[in-house]
């Protein structure tokens, strides 16, 4: 009775059918897969459909259904060699990407100029929290793993003990936050004024705060053509030989004044008291402006809302909080957060890995083709060790120690100068597995449809 | 006959006094990140611009060169082509009008605004959707049309210490007079036909661009490399061929069947193929690389390899029906390639710099193309083998029809062998550029999908669940899976880091195309159906 199901399990994982069963269900996995992720992008398709355990489940039914097929022909014949070195293959490719998958490192290092590191990041997440009591420095409470994009805190429940029955709880996590700025009303009389502005036509819509004495808030808004600017006192008597608005609180009577500059005169154009929520015209390409909130104290206040799909600029962000304080925690962003009687400094951070030597960013160059603003060519100069210069340039990674590290972008300041050079940094035990494994199946594909009909060919002319 | 009436239209225009411009044509001019000579970057112009080569008689760089000295006479000409519906109506412009001016563009009262959605929609990098990618084009249509009659576009002169070439319009002292006078003397010459001093005026301004020291000015011969390469329109002459080829080899294959029909119809094809193959050899001397680095070259390549697999198939089996499938498509292919510029660009651009590796992108490349070109000869002689269940008439063909099942089996093979070893490569390269084997980006996945598809139709025929009817049938479907892999990636999917292929347009016809082969599978499996019905029943 066993060996006749054990017979029929195998005949069944080893059959011609279930290959054909999982070829095309594989085949219409992943062609959903691809259309998922032009909708939802890279990062949720490789969760939801690559990574997930269905998609191990196909690879593990694959697996067992080549070995099955194999072992089903044993003893293997001269012509069995291509079908067995191709199957063999196919399994060993398999595990050399298990492998890279459980053990190989994929990480990344954005190194600024003249900058140098010996650690590098990857993508996966983990959250620190140090404490402080008694003025001494900040010392690690604990450190652990999240992934929230796989594990989101409205399904699953962050909680860590921390000291004193303070308790910090994860209660919010977007993954494509975007970061709203709102400006509030305080008691506190030394607080600083700020204004909301409305500078509109048929076509441009700005809308910015304004204010004096927060970094938050910048107390001018630089359209290009034209400036908004909130200034302290009364009204310079210098020409400001571009198109200005100036916003100003005249220090007597403390209220609201506009002036309107024009490049070309050294006087205002137009001048006088702000009504709130009333709109006065600039004179220039039909542009209105209005003042729509004015506070005289006020403080920042930061919020985070989940991006649209294809939204740019967004951040990862958690929502954390000890008792009735809650704060929100950027990515790379650790800041404090007040328990009843310690001080704890969170941090919501990627992972890190020593390189074991110093990576030295000396020069970085992007070539272009000539005449033309086409990329040519990335290459970075790097220095290992503060010595062996080399140049990192796409197509020709550095290898050293274990790791192999690639030119992969980089980044420009304002003036679009490139001054951060991005690296991707790698380490894959499963490489030559992988490749043995490759070479294993081209070969064996190639027996197959080649040798194999020639040999048969042969003993027919035998026989 | 169009094509007859075209040519002697052109012959026409010539004769009736037209401007020689042959030595304005070998000029060399810095455009798009490569020095080209003027006919290579007028054509490329005039292409965007009026959607042809050759406009009102003149070719492209009589055109460009009326533009840039008489901008005046152009301003109200009706010359820039605008094709998109939706467009034309939002515009106010007539639907069966296909050219607008210079002048309507400018002082249109809707375009300021659309361009700046525009380009509120490029800055977000959103994904532009067909109406979008038509008013992009006009905007680039009327940009380059400003370059090119302020000078700016035109850069003709190389300079000492500086890769870039200066500019028509920025030119300073010496050869600012030299190109003066080439403007002044070129009224006489299209006036009353006194072209000495125009010519003169050429040559001086060259001789002048040419001694400029350290100058990357092209030589002779290779400026002579891409006029011939220009005008020898290789891959339609090629595609010429070809049709030829396959009408003989339908012909001997139904109605004579001596064997000089056959042998001619070989000849046709193996021409054919030479003209092909040294247009693809111009191409790569011309670009200095294996033209393989988008939609249009390897369309070129795809056909060149379905001809190759198909005389080499035609050779061991001498059956007709490979060598007429091969014909098929590649003058498919060609056809398309060369009929629709604005959605397969067929100038020749410098690589992104991930692509600049000769060796990874012939190797990696290379076979993958290769392996669509082997694919595209089963789905030909599926389709061929079709056409007999279609017809109903799979009874008296049964030794034909199982004949053409191992031919279908056989390219499937080839196409298996190649797709995976070209993915392999890819992986290889991946890791070698970016150390990563296998990242699930939307090409290697369907170049993954595309292997499964015929990877399920061999192990089919191996367990015996496809027959003759189910091996033609299955491997024609699976086709749409190179399709996907091949176009879809680029022009449907629109993501991940093969972005450097890129494009859009044809979407609607495409997709046209794959819906109506799997109609016509269906009508086979019908016929097919009810034939075996039939003959159980009997």
């Amino acid at each position: 009775m066993f060996k006749k199901i054990a017979i029929a399990l195998f005949d069944f994982f080893s059959s011609v059918k279930l290959a054909v069963i999982l070829l095309i269900s594989l085949a219409i996995m992943l062609a959903i897969g691809t259309f998922y992720e032009a909708e939802y992008g890279t990062p949720d398709a490789q969760r939801v459909i690559y990574k997930s355990w269905f998609m191990s489940l196909e690879m593990i039914l694959l697996i067992i259904n080549l070995a099955c097929a194999a072992v089903d022909r044993i003893p293997w014949k001269k012509h069995h060699i291509g079908f067995v070195v191709t199957h063999a293959g196919i399994i060993t490719l398999l595990m050399g990407s298990f492998i890279t998958q459980q053990r190989g490192i994929d990480g990344n290092l954005a190194l600024g100029l003249n900058e140098s590191s010996d650690h590098f990041s990857v993508s996966d997440t983990e959250f620190h929290v140090y404490q402080n009591f008694d003025g001494r420095p900040f010392a690690l409470l604990f450190q652990k793993p999240i992934d929230l994009d796989s594990k989101p805190p409205t399904k699953n429940k962050y909680e860590f003990k921390l000291v004193d029955d303070d308790v910090l709880v994860i209660k919010d996590y977007l993954q494509k936050a975007l970061r709203k700025l709102d400006v509030v009303p305080t008691a506190d009389v030394k607080a600083f004024p700020a204004i909301k502005f409305n500078l509109a036509n048929e076509r441009v819509q700005v809308n910015e705060w304004l204010g004096l004495g927060s970094q938050a808030i910048p107390p001018f808004y630089d359209l290009g053509p034209a400036v908004v600017s909130f200034i302290r006192g009364n009204l310079p008597s210098q020409p400001q030989g571009r198109n200005q608005i100036l916003v100003y609180q005249d220090p007597k009577d403390m209220k609201l004044y506009y002036a309107v500059f024009s490049m070309r005169t050294p006087k205002p154009t137009s001048k006088g008291l702000i009504e709130v929520g009333k709109e006065y015209a600039t004179g220039w390409m039909n542009l209105k402006f209005k003042v729509e909130k004015f506070i005289s104290h006020a403080v920042p206040t930061v919020d985070y809302q989940e991006g649209d799909q294809g939204a740019t600029e967004t951040v990862q962000a958690l929502k954390a909080s000890i008792g009735n304080k809650t704060s929100w925690f950027e990515l790379e962003n650790p800041h404090e957060l007040k328990g009843d009687k310690s001080t704890y400094f969170v941090s919501f951070t990627r992972k890190r890995f020593d390189l074991g030597f110093q990576l030295f960013l000396k020069k970085f160059r992007m070539k272009t083709y000539g005449g033309s603003q086409l990329p040519m060519s990335y290459e970075s100069t790097v220095a290992v060790n503060g010595k062996d210069e080399t140049v990192i340039s796409m197509n020709e990674p550095l290898k050293f120690n274990a790791y192999t590290i690639y030119q992969s972008s980089y980044e420009t300041n304002e003036r679009g100068e490139p001054i951060v050079s991005v690296f991707s940094i790698n380490y894959d035990p499963g490489r030559t597995i992988k490749y043995t494994g490759a070479l294993g199946i081209v070969l064996g594909i190639g027996i197959m449809f080649y040798l194999k009909p020639r040999w048969s060919r042969k003993k027919k002319g035998v026989t | 006959m169009k094509k007859l009436s075209f040519i002697l239209m052109i012959l026409f225009s010539v004769s009736a006094g037209a401007l020689n411009v042959s030595d304005v044509e070998r000029l060399a001019i810095q455009d798009g990140g490569r020095i080209k000579p003027f006919d290579t970057f007028a054509r490329e112009s005039t292409q965007l611009i009026t959607g042809t080569q050759i406009h009102q008689g003149k070719n492209a760089t009589e055109l460009v060169l009326s533009w840039l000295f008489l901008p005046d006479q152009w301003l109200v000409e009706k010359f820039i082509q605008v094709k998109h519906l939706q467009l034309k109506k939002e515009i106010g412009v007539a639907e069966n009008q296909s050219y607008i001016s210079p002048d309507e563009i400018v002082h249109n009262p809707k375009l300021p605004q659309l361009f700046t959605q525009l380009a509120q929609l490029q800055k977000e990098k959103k994904k532009l959707n067909p109406y979008f990618q038509a008013l992009s084009r006009m905007n680039n249509q009327l940009v380059l049309y400003q370059e090119i009659i302020a000078g700016r576009a035109i850069k003709v002169l190389p300079q000492t210490l500086s890769s870039d070439w200066i500019a028509v319009a920025d030119l300073k002292g010496e050869p600012r007079e030299l190109f003066a006078n080439l403007a002044k003397s070129y009224f006489p010459a299209i006036g009353n036909g006194d072209e000495r001093a125009f010519h003169e005026a050429v040559k001086k301004f060259k001789d002048f661009a040419m001694a400029q020291t350290n100058s990357n000015y092209p030589s002779e011969s290779q400026i002579d490399q891409e006029i011939i390469y220009n005008s020898l329109h290789p891959f339609r002459l090629a595609y010429i061929f070809y049709f030829v080829a396959g009408l003989l080899f339908l012909l001997s294959l139904k109605f004579i069947k001596s064997m000089p029909w056959f042998y001619s119809s070989l000849g046709f094809a193996v021409t054919g193929f030479l003209i092909h193959a040294v247009g693809f050899g111009f191409r790569c001397v011309i670009a200095g690389r294996p033209p393989v680095s988008n939609m249009y070259e390897s369309v070129i390549w795809v056909s060149a390899g379905c001809v190759f697999f198909g005389l080499v198939f035609e050779f061991i089996y001498r059956r007709r029906y490979i060598g007429l499938a091969a014909m098929m498509m590649a003058t498919i292919g060609l056809i398309i390639g060369d009929s629709v510029p604005a959605v397969l660009d067929q100038s020749i651009k410098p690589l992104e710099p991930v692509l600049r590796s000769n060796y990874w992108l012939t190797i990696h490349v290379l076979t993958i193309t290769l392996s669509y070109a082997a694919f595209a000869l089963s789905c030909g002689i599926g389709n061929i083998a079709l056409s007999y269940y279609a017809r109903g008439k799979e009874r008296e063909n049964s030794e034909k029809l199982q004949a053409l099942a191992l031919f279908v089996y056989r390219a499937v093979q080839v196409g298996v062998l190649l797709l995976t070893a070209g993915t392999i490569l890819g992986g290889v390269w991946a890791d070698y550029s970016w150390g990563r084997f296998w990242g699930w980006d939307p090409k290697e996945t369907w170049a993954l999908i595309a292997d499964l598809g015929y990877l399920a139709v061999l192990h089919g025929r191996f367990s015996g669940l496809l027959k003759t009817f189910g091996t033609i049938a299955a491997s024609v479907g699976a086709f749409a899976g190179v399709i996907m892999a091949w176009y879809g990636v680029n022009f449907v999917l629109g993501v991940g880091l093969h972005s450097y292929g890129f494009g859009g347009g044809g979407v609607f016809y495409v997709t046209g195309v794959v819906v109506a082969q799997l109609l016509y599978i269906a009508w086979a499996a019908y016929q097919h159906h009810s034939v075996s019905a039939n003959l159980k029943v009997s």
